[in-house]
């Protein structure tokens, strides 16, 4: 037991207790505690084990810097992996537990690990496992279990994330000195400033700063009166992208004053935030020293040990050595010792520290020129060896000194990440030891501690500045120390707490010539884990360019990139989680379907009716009786989600003409074609038909996943292309539902309820479209045939829909109308020899699909060139034809295999099935298939074989055109 | 070369890992070499690697502008896969796959070659017809494949979404068992470590400033920031920057290059023991032996070489992850970063000969680079060596879409954005 | 990134969708030479600097622009409308 609550102190509400649970024991602490704070005043001191060696670890630091204490929160079924305590705020009935451990945070049998010398050095895994053929299998299951940190939630969870837009003038980040005097500058200057501070509170070090409580205090009153600025806490800056939009996420759960979290309430909140100047207040993080046993918990960094006693009024330990090779640790002694703690001595590796110094550590057992060369004690931390230190150097036996805390501080790095996220390389500045902000975008402007003005005062002038500068000098005294070197046997030196990355890793990695920080850091995994090397990259790099013998900035920085700290997948995703991002489409008929029984699959962006299962039926009885009832009599079938586009200009037809491979010169009004487009390279992209509605006014359909493709095609070719062509062109796909009444009963139908129209084969030939009214709708009606049943597509205003809909509905009843879905339509189309989805997969021409007939010769049109590639117009490339089954009860399915008969079964074989349906018109299983060469093999066998199913079915290749081939249905 | 095992491990451990041995030599460019390789990727250095191995060609300098393995071969997703359709394609990643299986072995390096299998989704009937095809072809090819029907498919990964009621249905999946995962930075290690055994140079810190030619057009050797160097073989394997480099000797190329975000999350314990591949746009998990679920999507679809993308392709990806994955939304992302691909006009990658004597290309690799590594590496030091391609290769030559023997993948046309 | 439609403003990049380089000039519609349609259809500079590309306010007006950007940094140098530039 070390750390204890003070009896006063701290921004804590004592007079409101908060439990929780950590590792099923009850913890109390107070609102306003994190649950590091309420951990470390129980007096627990292992926290957590470490990644490779299951070290017991107890806190380093007191924010998100905090590399050792990641717990899984438990609420009901829900778990949040790899959660800080450090920022996790403390409330009432909170369950925690620790992670990466077995059986117990106490005894970890995974320690193990830790006992057997050197072997699990830097990249020991890439130097064995290798002897079984195959064999990393077997290995990497073991290794899979021992590593990764916090476990995954196994069920669906329904935690539910915001999202919100933000724009504002300024935005600061950070709310430290720095941040709030500029903040407040720059609302006062009439600028509109957000604010963002990823803590709780505002005042970053401020907060545990002695004597800055009364200038805080006030900053903070007046920040938040002023009405130029909003201020977000508990709200990372996570990621700078391009033209200052920052992704901020805004903690929305674990409150004290909110409680456990609500999971019908957001979690959290994605502030996408566009800014025209960005303000980058960041501040600086405290780092330590490497030395042997420097992870044993209770060694932990000066600052947050300040921290823990000045935010949260708890002690970490009750006798203290500060080691240093600064002067901003002895400004933590008053901290100290106002709080009780008795200060072993002061550790410092300079020879002579400044008489300000001096009398700071009045009384206390002074050791410049030492440094602490060995931490003790495995659970808790005993006591540290002392020992002269020079040039880097232990000179001499080390003197032993009992302790339960060793405060360190290795000086200070600026928190840079953000001005590096979009790719600034950062700049080294020699005199502060550390890499600061490099050469930014103009809109970007940094102050405070991130540009090297550590102390308060310092940070608030330069935020004050028209053009903040970084410090030109080092204001806090320091001499370089990163490692104090190991004696032999002393036992490991951590630089990455969190990866359990040691000193000899680093040389390890040296001597291999893993030597640029990019192969140092992916060879030892530095910096790599969750915190991202926060406090060690810096050291890491120091030790490498040592051993290099040469100076840091040679050696190079790793770059920083989003996130800042890691970020929820869900926020990120946040109101899309459904999948919102791709939305549904859905008809005006979906109403009616759904009534019907319909069941409804999803194709592209639509969500279309499938098939109309009646009582017991299946789809496959389903679909054979829709397409049985439609050839016999007459069916409807919901075609709205035809891309529509109306195209308006003189100059139209010439437009048609480019775009389609037929000619479109001659189409007179009231008529419709059917046309196909290629893309540029002379694929086919889409086919449908366009009717000519007026002189200058036409309708184009598209297929239903081709319609955005192909709508922008046409905007491209119009806006970049050939601007001169006097056409505008509108999406209406969904200003139209559409559907097609087909059968040979259709027309007879029709004219029960169509007014204003003849429909009779002179009024309304093949082709042909009429406008008129159905129950006072108006609506258009185009003589279309994809069945080849005589039938209709009959398009009316989205909204009028229904309502046409049932008025057919219900005049179809004395012609036994039907229903049917895209599977019956798909077999029909199929008896006809249309082609479809499968046929147009994007990588056929015209002639495979043996419609060379409409590739004009007369014009030049889009793909016209390039479409007769030699490759292209090969005749052993797979082209359409027919497929029937030697044994008509065969099934044939798509992506079967075509091969010769008696051709060896290898390769990708000579065609393949692209459509395949069982015919209720000629009662039997049929396809449409590509085989080489296919028009000339019509009568041949061959042999269809679907290997991955297990089948081989004989089939004939016919035409394609496999039921009414002279078309007499749909000039009926 | 430091044999690496398990003995030499523990040898090593009692004397304080003092006795390693560097993993590659440092050397100076010489004045000159039977053949230069521009690029010390994956690609580069699996070339060195089999020109000194099936060539006996070992007089062969790797040059590097950065650090050998710290372009894509250090950005990638690390999958491997052999499940492609196309003609060419099918073949190519097929020996691929046969030398992924022996590679750790080969080199003396564990590359953790994890054949953890990899589904990939359907989300509609036409969808699981598509796969048929594609498994079909596969099994041509001889490569184990099956369709997964979606009771199976929800047994093997419990935690994927398979409601009728999921906005993106699933149907079933394509299962490659083979497929998996390789440690990324390993093959560029092993590759180099080996290689440099067998007398390769490998030149890092050397970027190549110019292309020389004769006055008969034929390649001479490179201007370097290290100095001249003289050879009359030069391979070009920079994918990201093709166009860069290609241009120094005027050729220009049917690509644009594009950036692709790859995503990392916290170390976690074992979630997910397969790929798994979305089948209504592009996305694709897996979970590292460190625990990281390790993801990507598509690429941001303008032209960059800036090695970082944008929001709007971040919240897609996480989006399509969490359609598949709804156990996930607690785990937080941990890193995100961009590598720039060679986005060719069909899909498929541009090797073999240039209309520049004595200069070949390995390019245009789009999302497959890393998966081709040891076979292009294979086929690119053939026909560095015999100077005509590797027959495996033939089909991937620049002259393809002139003649229309084009190798669509992801048949979307000649628009790199979309493929 | 954000991109100042000349009809909308500055928008966020989500609302438009790229196509490419703008520099291939199409060949006419009479033109029969394959080399001419490869050369349009397929070959590009794909420069790493300074970059001239269409953009399509698809989320948006849909008027297609064109927009120099830096490839190397994504600066955005100029946006001017497609229709305007190519008559």
């Amino acid at each position: 037991m070390s750390g204890f609550r003070l009896p006063s102190g701290g921004q804590i509400d004592r007079s409101r207790p908060m439990r929780m649970t950590f590792d099923g024991q009850e913890v109390t602490g107070f609102a306003g505690d994190t649950v590091a704070s309420a951990l470390m005043a129980s007096g627990r001191r292992v926290l957590a084990r470490s990644f490779k060696y299951h070290r017991p670890r107890g806190l380093v630091g007191v924010g998100v810097d905090e590399p050792n204490a990641l717990f899984e929160v438990v609420n009901g079924a829900t778990v949040d992996p790899n959660t800080r305590a450090t920022t996790l705020e403390l409330c009432d009935g909170l369950t925690v537990r620790s992670q990466n451990r077995w059986p117990s945070l106490g005894f970890d049998l995974m320690s193990l690990n830790d006992w057997v010398p050197g072997i699990f050095s830097a990249g020991f895994y890439y130097k064995t496992f290798m002897s079984l053929p195959g064999g990393w299998m077997f290995y990497e299951r073991i290794i899979r279990r021992a590593a990764g940190m916090g476990q995954a939630g196994r069920l669906p969870d329904p935690a539910r994330y915001d999202r919100a837009h933000l724009y504002c003038d300024v935005l600061v980040v950070g709310g430290g000195p720095a941040g709030l005097t500029a903040a407040l500058k720059a609302a006062d200057d009439g600028r509109d400033v957000v604010l963002v501070e990823q803590d709780m509170a505002l005042g970053g070090q401020a907060q545990s700063e002695p004597n800055a409580a009364p200038w805080l205090r006030d900053m903070i009153a007046r920040i938040m009166a002023h009405t130029g600025i909003t201020v977000l806490t508990r709200c990372t800056a996570a990621g700078d992208y391009d033209d200052r939009t920052l992704m901020l996420l805004e903690r929305l759960s674990y409150t004290p004053d909110k409680g456990l979290p609500d999971l019908d309430a957001p979690q959290a909140r994605l502030w996408i935030t566009r800014a025209d100047q960005v303000i980058l207040a960041t501040g600086a993080m405290e780092r330590s020293i490497v030395f042997a046993g420097n992870d044993a918990p209770g060694v932990m960094l000066a600052s947050a040990a300040a921290g823990y006693i000045q935010r949260y009024g708890v002690a970490p330990g009750r006798r203290a050595v500060l080691f240093t090779n600064n002067d901003s640790a002895y400004d933590q002694i008053s901290v100290l010792q106002s709080a009780g703690i008795e200060i072993a001595a002061v550790v410092d590796c300079r020879p002579v520290v400044s008489g300000n110094c001096a009398e700071k550590a009045r009384g206390l057992w002074l050791r410049t020129g030492h440094a602490v060369t060995q931490a003790i004690g495995r659970h808790a931390l005993q006591g540290v060896r002392i020992g002269r230190i020079s040039g880097g150097v232990v000179q001499g036996p080390a003197g032993y000194e009992a302790c339960d805390i060793c405060l360190v501080s290795g000086g200070w790095t600026p928190t840079i990440h953000l001005s590096s996220h979009r790719g600034t390389r950062p700049a080294y500045a020699r005199d502060l030891q550390a890499f600061l902000p490099g050469d930014m975008d103009p809109a970007y402007r940094a102050c405070g501690a991130v540009l090297g003005h550590w102390r308060r005062q310092e940070a608030i002038n330069n935020a004050l500045e028209m053009a903040p500068t970084p410090a030109q000098s080092c204001s806090i005294d320091h001499m370089p120390l990163w490692e104090v070197p190991a004696a032999k046997g002393a036992g490991k030196a951590f630089v990455d707490f969190q990866h359990d990355v040691t000193a000899s890793d680093i040389r390890l990695a040296h001597r291999e010539g893993f030597v640029s920080v990019e192969h140092m850091k992916r060879y030892t995994t530095l910096g790599m884990a969750g915190d991202q090397g926060k406090t060690s990259n810096l050291t890491g790099l120091a030790m490498m360019s040592a051993c290099l013998g040469q100076d840091l900035p040679q050696t190079g920085t790793t770059t920083f990139r989003p996130p800042f700290t890691p970020v929820p997948i869900g926020a990120l995703a946040g109101p899309d989680r459904g999948g919102a991002h791709t939305l549904l489409r859905r008809t005006p008929f979906r109403a009616l379907d759904k009534a019907a029984g319909a069941v409804f699959v999803n194709l592209g962006h639509w969500q279309r009716a499938w098939y109309y299962p009646r009582e017991n039926e299946d789809i496959e009885d389903a679909y054979k009786r829709e397409a049985r009832d439609v050839r016999a009599g007459v069916g409807l079938c919901d075609v709205s989600t035809l891309g529509k586009i109306a195209l308006k200009g003189p100059d139209t037809a010439e437009f048609l003409n480019r775009v389609y491979t037929n000619g479109w010169k001659t189409l007179r009004v009231g008529y419709v074609r059917y046309g196909l487009m290629l893309r540029e390279d002379g694929i086919v992209m889409d086919d449908g038909t366009t009717a000519r509605l007026g002189p200058d006014e036409y309708l184009m359909t598209t297929t239903s996943g081709g319609a955005g493709k192909v709508m922008t095609h046409l905007e491209y070719l119009l806006d970049t292309q050939w601007p001169d062509l006097r056409v505008h062109v509108t999406s209406v796909t969904d200003q139209w539902g559409g559907v097609s009444l087909a059968g040979p009963k259709s027309r007879e139908l029709l004219q029960c309820i169509v007014t204003g129209s003849a429909l009779d084969g002179t009024a309304l030939p093949h082709m042909a479209l009429t406008h008129a009214e159905i129950a006072d709708t108006p609506v258009r009606i185009y003589r279309l045939s994809f069945s080849g049943e005589l039938a209709y597509e009959i398009f009316v205003p989205a909204g009028y829909a229904e309502h046409v809909y049932k008025v057919i509905w219900a005049a179809g009843k004395k012609f036994n109308i039907t229903r049917y879905g895209v599977e019956s339509l798909g077999t029909m189309r199929i008896e006809k020899g249309h082609v479809a989805g499968g046929e147009l997969d994007g990588r056929t021409t015209i002639f495979d699909l043996g419609l060379g007939a409409m590739a004009s010769s007369k014009k030049g049109y889009i793909g016209s060139v390039l479409q007769h590639r030699p490759g292209l117009r090969s005749v052993d490339r797979p082209t359409l034809v027919g497929l029937m089954p030697v044994d008509p009860m065969q099934r044939l399915t798509g992506g079967t295999l075509l091969y010769s008969e008696g051709a060896a079964v290898l390769g990708p074989g000579e065609g393949r099935v692209s459509s395949a349906t069982w015919s209720p018109a000629l009662n039997r299983h049929i396809a449409l298939g590509l085989l080489a060469n296919g028009p000339s093999r019509y009568g041949e066998t061959v042999v269809a074989i679907s290997a991955v199913d297990g089948t081989r079915i004989d089939v004939t290749v016919t035409s394609p055109h496999f039921f009414d081939p002279e078309g007499e249905r749909q000039y009926a | 070369m430091q044999r690496y095992s398990a003995f030499q491990l523990f040898k090593q451990a009692l004397t304080g890992n003092t006795g390693w041995q560097r993993a590659w030599r440092d050397p100076a460019p010489k004045p000159r070499y039977d053949a230069i390789i521009i690029g010390g990727g994956g690609h580069g250095l699996a070339t060195a690697y089999y020109m000194a191995k099936n060539h006996g060609m070992a007089n062969v300098a790797v040059l590097e502008k950065g650090w050998l393995g710290g372009g894509n071969t250090g950005r990638n997703t690390t999958l491997i896969r052999s499940n492609y359709i196309t003609p060419g394609n099918t073949e190519f990643f097929d020996h691929s796959m046969t030398l992924w299986q022996g590679l750790s072995r080969d080199l003396n390096y564990n590359c953790m070659i994890s054949h953890r299998g990899q589904f990939v989704l359907a989300h509609s009937p036409e969808q699981m017809d598509i796969y048929r095809h594609r498994a079909n072809v596969m099994k041509g090819q001889g490569i184990d494949v099956e369709l997964v029907g979606l009771a199976d498919l929800s047994r093997r990964i419990p935690e994927l979404d398979t409601s009728p009621s999921a906005r993106f249905p699933v149907y079933g999946a394509i299962f490659q068992p083979l497929a998996g995962s390789v440690r990324h930075d390993a093959v560029a290690w092993g590759y180099a470590r080996a290689a440099d055994a067998r007398g390769v140079d490998i030149i890092q810190q050397c970027e190549v400033t110019g292309i020389t030619r004769a006055v008969d057009g034929r390649v001479t050797g490179v201007e370097t920031t290290r100095g001249p160097i003289k050879s009359d073989r030069v391979g070009i394997a920079v994918a990201g920057n093709t166009s860069e480099v290609c241009r120094l000797a005027g050729l220009r190329l049917p690509l644009e290059s594009h950036c692709l975000t790859a995503y990392v999350s916290e170390p976690l314990k074992p979630v997910l023991d397969h790929v798994v591949t979305f089948g209504a746009g592009l996305m694709y998990v897996s979970q590292s032996n460190k625990g990281g679920l390790v993801f990507g999507g598509a690429i941001e679809g303008y032209n960059s070489y800036a090695q970082r993308g944008n929001l709007p392709r971040v919240q897609n990806v996480v989006t399509d992850l969490l359609a598949m994955f709804p156990n996930l939304p607690r785990v937080k992302l941990l890193r995100s970063w961009g590598g720039i691909q060679d986005m060719t006009m069909d899909g498929s990658p541009l090797m073999g000969t240039t209309p520049i004597p004595g200069l070949f290309l390995n390019g245009g690799w789009c999302y497959q680079g890393f998966k081709a590594t040891p076979a292009a590496g294979w086929c690119f030091a053939h026909t560095l060596a015999t100077g005509t391609p590797h027959p495996l290769i033939e089909c991937f030559g620049l002259n393809r879409f002139e003649t229309g023997h084009i190798l669509e993948e992801y048949p979307q046309g000649p628009e790199p954005m979309l493929h | 990134m954000r991109i100042r439609c000349p009809f909308c403003g500055e928008r966020g990049l989500e609302e438009f969708s790229p196509k490419g380089d703008a520099a291939p000039t199409r060949p006419a519609l009479s033109n029969k030479d394959p080399e001419a349609w490869h050369s349009f259809v397929h070959l590009r500079e794909n420069p790493k600097g300074q970059h001239r590309e269409y953009f399509q306010h698809s989320g948006g007006c849909r008027a297609w622009l064109i927009v120099t950007r830096d490839t190397r940094t994504h600066n955005i140098l100029d946006v001017t409308l497609a229709r305007q530039e190519k008559r």
